[in-house]
């Protein structure tokens, strides 16, 4: 099981981020505490999350954790996924 | 992925209201069996709740100060996205725009509209790089990048950054507030300052449906008259708008 935590727990975790989407949130606070429950509640590398302009997809913001944004590769990964159009 | 150390990949779109807001991408770099069904489960339960922050979110942002030109920049990248020249202007803006944290030296929405136009160039898509982003300060700018000619055998590109237009913003604007598209199309006409007989004649629908119409607007927008919905999304351009979105699911 790749998921992380009692499921109990698990399951406070979600609400409690389900939550403060809507607390009035700015875009990169939300995004960031996003990516920081991914990283506690789940066995992942890394996380890439952007905002989008819903009328392109083209990103308006990201945040993201993980070796790859540490080191020389920390660019691929934006430049990869400059729109989330492109790979749909 | 594996060129880049990135094993199994699973991917969301934060969506709310009809509309894509966000996009998730999460790695493993060594998972033999991959991202289970629970994980695809957890991501699911969150997405339509990121989907509605992320809509909300673009109605929050610092309250408007400073960052009072609204001269278009010009911004000129080489092959290798090294920025080759900027306006004056341009380079005011390259500080307004909002940097990712680790993710790289130039804007994100700089890198969005030159990955759109590269597929553009490799013909997956065929839609115009542009995009609306908030600034630091709160305003709204607009980028959009195009192949330059004239320059000799090296390729490059010109990015545009410049002050939202209303007719750009409002759509967006619109949809953020969580309206329907119809209901956007009604306040679009509002906005433009004409009556319900004319948005009704313009959209083939009675007047008594562009008044609940109108009604789930100001509803939605938090305002009480066609005077104060104009008001309120017309300010949301500069950024000097009251913020009150902090209800809970719609």
């Amino acid at each position: 099981m790749a998921v992380v935590g009692r499921p109990a727990a698990r399951g406070e975790a979600v609400q409690a981020l389900a939550a403060r989407c809507y607390a009035g949130l700015d875009s990169m606070s939300l995004q960031r505490e996003l990516v920081d429950f991914l990283g506690r509640n789940l066995a992942v590398d890394a996380v890439f999350c952007a905002s989008v302009d819903p009328a392109t997809l083209l990103f308006t913001g990201a945040a993201g954790s993980g070796h790859r944004n540490e080191t020389g590769g920390q660019r691929a990964v934006p430049r990869d996924h400059g729109s989330a159009r492109t790979r749909r | 992925m594996a060129p880049l150390g990135l094993g199994d990949e699973l991917r969301a779109a934060f969506r709310s209201g009809g509309e894509c807001w966000g996009f998730l991408c999460l790695h493993r770099e060594d998972a033999p069996l991959g991202f289970t069904e629970a994980d695809a489960r957890l991501v699911a339960r969150l997405s339509s709740h990121v989907g509605a922050g992320l809509r909300r979110a673009m109605l929050v942002g610092a309250a408007g100060a400073g960052a009072e030109f609204d001269a278009p920049g010009v911004l000129v990248l080489g092959e290798d996205r090294s920025l080759v020249a900027t306006t004056a202007a341009g380079d005011r803006w390259l500080w307004e725009l909002p940097s990712p944290e680790q993710l790289g030296s130039l804007p994100l929405a700089v890198e969005a509209v030159l990955a759109g136009l590269e597929a553009i160039r490799a013909g997956r898509d065929d839609v115009v790089p542009r995009v609306r982003v908030r600034t630091r300060s709160g305003r709204w700018a607009v980028l959009h990048a195009s192949d330059m000619a004239g320059l000799g055998e090296a390729r490059h590109v010109a990015i545009v950054v410049e002050p939202a237009k209303p007719s750009e913003l409002a759509p967006l604007i619109l949809l953020a507030y969580g309206l329907t598209q119809r209901e956007a199309e009604v306040a679009q006409s509002a906005l433009q300052g004409r009556p319900n007989k004319a948005v009704a004649g313009a959209l083939r629908i009675s007047e008594n449906t562009v008044e609940d119409h109108l009604k789930s607007v100001f509803a939605k927008v938090g305002v009480g008259s066609r005077g104060e919905l104009t008001a309120r999304i017309f300010s949301e351009q500069s950024g000097h708008r009251p913020n009150q979105l902090c209800s809970g699911p719609s």
